[in-house]
């Protein structure tokens, strides 16, 4: 009895403890789906969709239109946020997505494809976008997966490349929403000190001013909310990955994270080495030039040269000529430095900042001598080759850099003198601007 | 029963006057006569039994039992057992002879009453440790409350209990529960976890309830009186027993297997009991249940005046949560019992948060009966194990919860400006046309941990990198493993007919380590020990994101600590003494304990918000801990009683209210005191054959009791905020009021009303810590202090107001029915104290729509639920001569909330998060649903 009791007992109780394998305890991983493109068809591309609507108000998209591109950018830094950017091989375009941390789900290089049937194409800024609504709305957290079909990640991330900023500072309507790489600029010299934002108490974004070494230049737009935008934005020149956007006329960049900027060499016109000889012209914003030893000469006509701080953009004061209003048929104006001493130097060069304005073909030139004595008709001229600042006939240009001009193979004492030559005759009125004339010893 | 019981206190009453006069002596022969209650013939070979004295006897054929060298005392007397429902009965032994007159029996029934049939369902069940992060209680009815068979108490339990109900409404740390002496109370919360014994019913039946300030043996007792087991094996009566349920609540099926040998003429006992509880799936979606529970035990009796026993328990249980939500969620959801935490994952629904807890316990008893005046029981405990609670964690990605307020319709009406409607709409329809959407997305969370391959630089502080899968989303467990040593010993004295003392020494030391465990990378290869809120609040410093500075840019993998590791060691000690005296009319008690409760935090991480305060040991804690009560009862005549007790307690605040944060930093609260609570109760009760009326009101006021909230707050400063309130009173007045009427010998009806107020009584002072902003200004995180308008509110504490109206019938063929008619109200929700603040209302017009909508509290509805119980037993040795003899098939079975009505709101509160901004569409009530139509069965079989 006994016996049959505690069989009867541990037969229940080991039943009790096998007889289910109830209760499932662990998951397994779902596959990766990382390497997995569902190859939707595409009905076009990119460029060609944004052929297809002329706005300004918001159209619904009412065909079944598939497009695919790769996503360009990130949210993981918080400077872009509720946006994700896709391009193709013609061009780019922006979602307006309501989950945070895209990135996540849409990392940088994974494929997407985007139904875009009901959803709403329309412009903000003039600048394309895909939304959800009339109002342009960001479509839905839960929605999301409705339209944007991810496919396969580490695809080739599309990059157009720039050297300077020539063909972005005006807005580019090819590189809209497209990712561009672009080399040799930097932040302007009054933005150095700033962070990428400022606190978004105070401003929901912030713009920082890149100069390429023309000194053309295009807007940097950082958000409040980005977690770098309490980092100082870096001095030196370089290059910048960043997505192409517009705010109507104005072209802004949009960086994904502060590694898409490596600033990290000298800026335009910036001096390395020993500096033999540097004049900035002072601060006088008129008068004839005529401190530091330099020699103000006119060979025909009256016209010297002047302190100025009009004209281009830049309020820096620096030194002008020009024939403009002279009445005078034939102006031939020198400015030539004092002796430069280039004894020990090694390679040295030179290097200075230029612009001109209402160009009616007047020119400057550029030459060294050894042998000045007061008198440039008495000297031995070399003329120099900088790079001088393109005409511009309505208005003033830029300040350009000369660029290095090497001195090599000249030893001793040199003179550096600036020729300009116009006249009323032939209407030859250009003005001519130079400053920050240096001389540089390797 | 009760008729049993009064006419059981009558006999005494008699018996006492008889023997009063008889002077001392040792021990007292008690004598009495059993019959069955259905025949009124005598029962024979009934079980009559004393389990703490161990004393056992069998009614012979006259159905007369004889029991001799009973010392003076009070005892517990239990009638009946193997074949019969065991009946408990209260005896006071005050002379050499004691009649007990006739006692009656309700045989074949060991399961009809509601106490047996409902412990096995509701009152072992799980009893959440605390809330979510988002302040919830869960579901899991509080094991507070224990059968007993008092009609108000039973209705407590049992009707009341599903439905928050709260008992005065105190918190459920109010009432010590022992188990062989041992306090089983968790020294760090002062709630005692009846899942730690949960599916051991078969073992943990014999159990002493004392309710309020009644004395208890074993101890000095909480505000809300004593629970204690026996769950030696000497105690356990011999059968073995089967029992198979099934139910529709957290758990759908169970299998308990019991064997108990009783006290074998060697002197030796054993018990052993196995079970299983589980469910795929439970009430409420995604909810599943996986529950085993093992108890062995030996007893060995020496010598008659030793018994020694050691017993060890555990109850290794897993099971999926649900979760609070807005009412808007519950209706996208689809029905009341919406469950953002689980998703499909693989075709099966996988639930984020999932409780996992094994604690065994181990006891060595001491009991030695030095004579038959003077008892001595002494315990050794040791408990160890992991409670761990699971949870999803992300970094830097979109929040997975599926109900984050951003995916809800209200969102595009109340949190964005200008409202879209229109968006709102298409967000609604889009939800209801897709469930699934509406649940956690596990695929999406998992293909963006795969795709997110990441190289981090300087890994581990190595200066090497770490290339590979970095998760985004994991889950991560809440762990707290507990080691810990009891000692309890207990004398009891008999010092003469009239006056018994017991005098007892409690101590208990526990160090408890509490961390968050990496359990699922979710398909990715590594983690990174990264504060993502810190980092967030405090750009360009990597020094403050890292939660161990020590270890920076830890790399973790599956199984490691991160986020937050830390020890408090507890060492809690204390003695107790009391004193009852027994007089013709009156009955006294006096008791008292006095002991010292203290803890430290020791931190185990270098936090990078708090370098300065996170890391090392924290200050020692010391609190004094005391309690004095004491009690009258009038005895009118043998049917009218008069009762008046009141008493007073300080208790030590817990680890939660004296660290502001005790996962980051060693900071307390301003003033870390004890919370004081004087209390007072007195009744009316009659006990009369055919009558039965309890008439209690008590009185409760705390004090300098400490209340935190954590939520996370936004404006000016965004950040997860933990918001204490101190020096919070409160008070707790009502009356419990009981009447239970016998129509006929199988008719009764009952009805049980309990009638309360739990209110603030002050306006406390709150400051608010944040957990993510660099410790700047060395005040550990202290945003703001501020003063919210408290007095008045009502504490949250379940229905205030609960009724119940029962029509009970007892067969003479061994089955029974009841029906119980049940309505609540004066529920109200938890209010968030930073709305009730001057800044908070400031510029709202008093008495406008706007200000109530900031300031008044909500009552939730009222509700009215029908219950049914019933059950059969059969005696199989009946029907065949081979079935061994007394071999019992008990069947029962019980529907609550029989007219299922799904729109039950149990609980509620208000979130934190909407006060600082006034949103309160935005982040409105969440609320706790409870259960429509559900059901048990019971089968057990017995032999």
């Amino acid at each position: 009895m006994k016996a049959f009791r505690l069989l009867l007992a541990l037969l229940v109780a080991g039943a009790c403890f096998t007889m289910y394998s109830c209760v499932k305890k662990d998951f397994e991983t779902p596959p990766d789906m990382s390497g997995y493109d569902p190859k939707l068809p595409v009905s076009m591309s990119i460029a060609e969709l944004k052929t297809r609507f002329t706005g300004p108000a918001a159209s619904k998209i009412d065909s079944d239109w598939t497009i695919a591109g790769t996503v360009i950018s990130s949210d993981k830094s918080g400077n872009i946020y509720q946006n994700l950017y896709l391009e193709d091989n013609t061009g780019g375009i922006m979602l307006l997505l309501a989950p945070s941390d895209l990135y996540g789900r849409y990392p940088v290089g994974r494929k997407i494809y985007v139904k875009l049937k009901d959803l709403y194409y329309g412009y903000y800024g003039k600048f394309d976008q895909v939304g959800y609504g009339s109002t342009m709305s960001n479509i839905p957290a839960d929605m999301v997966d409705k339209y944007v079909v991810p496919a396969n990640v580490g695809n080739p991330v599309p990059m157009t490349h720039f050297d300077g900023l020539s063909q972005l500072k005006a807005v580019n309507p090819d590189m809209l929403g497209r990712l561009i790489h672009i080399d040799n600029v930097e932040v302007v010299a009054a933005d150095t000190g700033k962070t990428y934002a400022v606190d978004p108490n105070i401003a929901s974004a912030t713009n920082i001013n890149l100069e390429d070494c023309d000194g053309n230049k295009i807007v940097l737009r950082s958000s409040g909310y980005a977690d770098f935008r309490g980092v100082k934005v870096p001095k030196g020149k370089g290059s910048i990955t960043a997505i192409y956007t517009c705010y109507n006329s104005t072209p802004q960049l949009y960086i994904r994270d502060v590694d898409d900027i490596k600033f990290d060499s000298l800026r335009c016109g910036a001096i390395s080495g020993t500096v033999l000889f540097n004049e900035n012209f002072g601060s006088a914003i008129s008068g004839d030039v005529s401190a530091n030893g330099w020699t103000n000469f006119t060979q025909a006509g009256t016209q010297k040269w002047k302190h100025g701080n009009g004209g281009t953009a830049a309020n820096k004061p620096y030194a002008q000529v020009t024939a403009f209003n002279s009445g005078q048929p034939s102006v031939i104006s020198w400015l030539i430095s004092p002796a430069i001493n280039l004894a020990g130097s090694s390679n040295p060069y030179l290097i200075f900042k230029n612009a001109n304005g209402y160009d009616k073909g007047a020119t400057l030139k550029v030459y060294v001598s050894t042998n000045f004595s007061g008198d440039p008709a008495t000297a031995t001229w070399t003329q120099l080759n900088p790079i001088l600042a393109p005409s511009t006939t309505t208005g003033y240009s830029d300040f350009v850099s000369s660029g290095n001009i090497s001195l090599a193979g000249y030893t001793g004492n040199v003179y550096i003198a600036f020729k300009y030559e116009g006249g009323t005759t032939g209407n030859l009125t250009t003005t001519w601007e130079i400053d920050d004339v240096n001389v540089i010893s390797n | 029963m009760l008729r049993k019981l009064q006419s059981l206190l009558l006999l005494l009453t008699c018996a006492v006057s008889v023997a009063r006069a008889q002077g001392e002596k040792k021990t007292a022969l008690v004598k009495g006569h059993v019959v069955n209650q259905a025949t009124q013939a005598p029962a024979s070979e009934a079980p009559v039994s004393i389990p703490y004295l161990k004393m056992l006897t069998t009614t012979d054929g006259d159905g007369n039992f004889v029991m001799s060298q009973v010392p003076y005392g009070t005892h517990d007397l239990v009638v009946g057992g193997n074949s019969s429902k065991p009946d408990t009965v209260r005896i006071s032994v005050t002379g050499d002879v004691v009649e007990l007159g006739t006692l009656s029996l309700v045989p074949n029934d060991a399961a009809t009453s509601q106490q047996s049939i409902n412990i096995p369902t509701i009152a072992l069940e799980e009893s959440d440790v605390s809330g979510d992060e988002d302040g919830g209680k869960t579901q899991n009815v509080s094991g507070l409350l224990t059968a007993s068979r008092d009609p108000f108490l039973n209705a407590a339990a049992f009707i009341f209990g599903p439905y928050r109900f709260q008992p005065r409404g105190y918190d459920r740390n109010s009432q010590n529960v022992l188990i062989n002496g041992a306090p089983m109370n968790d020294v760090e919360t002062g709630d005692a976890y009846w899942s730690q014994w949960g599916g051991l019913n078969d073992v943990f039946r014999s159990r002493s309830n004392t309710y309020g300030l009644q004395p208890s043996e074993y101890a000095f007792g909480g505000p809300n009186g004593t629970v204690a087991f026996d769950a030696t094996a000497a105690n356990q009566r011999k059968q073995t027993r089967i029992t198979f349920s099934a139910a529709n609540r957290n758990y759908r099926n169970r299998l308990m297997v019991t064997q108990s040998s009783g006290l074998m003429s060697s002197g030796w006992a054993y018990s052993v009991s196995l079970s299983k509880r589980w469910a795929n799936e439970g009430y409420i979606d995604g909810t599943f249940y996986d529950g085993y529970s093992y108890y062995a035990a030996v007893s060995k009796r020496i010598k008659e005046n030793h018994t020694v026993s050691l017993t060890a328990f555990g109850a290794p249980t897993r099971r999926g949560k649900s979760a609070p939500a807005t009412q808007e969620a519950y209706d996208l959801g689809g029905s009341n019992f919406y469950n953002p935490n689980w998703g499909y994952l693989n075709g099966e629904k996988r639930n984020a948060k999932v409780a996992n807890s094994h604690q065994p316990v181990f006891l060595l008893n001491y009991e030695y009966a030095l004579s038959s005046k003077t008892r001595w029981n002494t315990t050794f405990g040791y408990q160890f194990g992991k409670n761990a609670n699971s949870t999803l964690d992300w970094y830097n990605a979109a929040d997975p919860r599926p109900d984050y307020y951003k995916n809800l319709p209200s969102y595009y009406i109340y949190g964005t400006n200008p409202p879209d409607p229109a968006m709102a709409e298409a967000v609604r329809n889009n939800l209801i046309s897709n469930p699934n959407l509406f649940q956690v997305d596990w695929d999406n969370l998992y293909q963006q941990n795969l795709a997110n391959k990441e190289e981090i630089p300087n890994a581990d502080g190595s200066g090497s990198g770490v290339f590979g899968r970095r998760s985004l989303y994991v889950i991560g467990n809440d762990v707290d493993e507990v080691k810990k040593f009891v000692f309890n010993t207990n004398l009891e004295r008999v010092i003469s007919e009239h006056t018994t003392l017991y005098a007892g020494v409690s101590a208990i030391r526990q160090r408890t380590e509490s961390y968050r465990e990496l359990e699922d990378l979710m398909g990715g290869d590594y983690y990174l020990n990264l504060n993502q809120f810190s980092e967030r609040d405090n750009e360009g410093s990597i020094a403050a994101a890292q939660y161990d500075l020590d270890h920076p840019n830890r790399i973790i993998k599956e199984g490691d600590k991160y986020n937050y590791d830390y020890i408090n060691h507890f060492t809690k000690a204390w003695l107790w003494a009391q004193g009852t005296f027994t007089f013709n009319k009156v009955d006294l008690f006096l008791a008292g304990n006095f002991g010292v409760n203290s803890f430290d935090r020791e931190g185990l991480y270098r936090n990078g918000v708090f370098p300065e305060k996170s890391f090392g040991k924290s200050m020692m804690q010391n609190f004094t801990i005391y309690g004095l009560k004491g009690g009258v009862t009038y005895k009118l005549s043998g049917r009218h009683y008069l009762f008046l007790n009141g008493g007073i307690m300080q208790d030590a605040p817990t680890v939660e209210n004296t660290f502001v944060s005790p996962r980051t930093r060693n900071t307390t609260v301003d003033n870390p005191t004890e919370q004081k609570t004087y209390t007072a109760e007195g009744g009316y009760l009659m006990k009369a054959p055919k009558l039965n009326i309890r008439v209690v009101g008590y009185l409760t006021d705390i004090k300098d009791a400490v209340e935190k909230k954590r939520y996370y707050r936004e404006g000016t400063a965004n950040t997860f905020v933990n918001y204490m309130m101190e020096g919070v009173d409160m008070r707790f007045i009502g009356t419990e009021l009981a009447a239970d009427v016998k129509i006929s010998p199988e008719f009764s009806v009952s009805a049980v009303a309990a009638i309360g107020q739990a209110f603030y009584t002050n306006n406390p002072r709150a400051a608010a810590y944040g957990d993510n902003f660099l410790d700047t200004n060395g005040l550990g995180g202290l945003l703001l202090k501020e003063q919210p308008y408290m007095k008045n509110y009502y504490v949250a504490s379940g229905p205030q107001s609960a009724y119940t109206a029962g029509i009970n019938y007892r067969s003479k063929h061994y089955w029974y029915a009841s029906v119980n008619f049940n309505f609540f109200d004066r529920n109200y929700v938890d209010v968030a104290p930073n709305r009730r603040t001057a800044e908070s209302v400031d510029g709202k017009v008093e008495g406008s729509p706007e200000w109530h909508k900031l300031v008044d509290q909500e009552k939730l509805p009222s509700v009215f639920t029908i219950d049914l119980f019933g059950g059969k037993s059969f005696l199989l040795s009946k029907f065949s001569r081979k079935i061994p003899r007394n071999t019992f098939l008990y069947i029962n079975a019980g529907i609550s909330n029989l007219l299922d009505k799904k729109d039950i709101i149990t609980g509620g509160f208000e979130q934190l998060r909407a006060s600082e901004v006034g949103r309160l569409d935005l982040f409105p009530t969440k609320y706790f649903y409870g259960y429509g139509r559900n059901f048990f069965v019971n089968v057990s079989l017995k032999f």
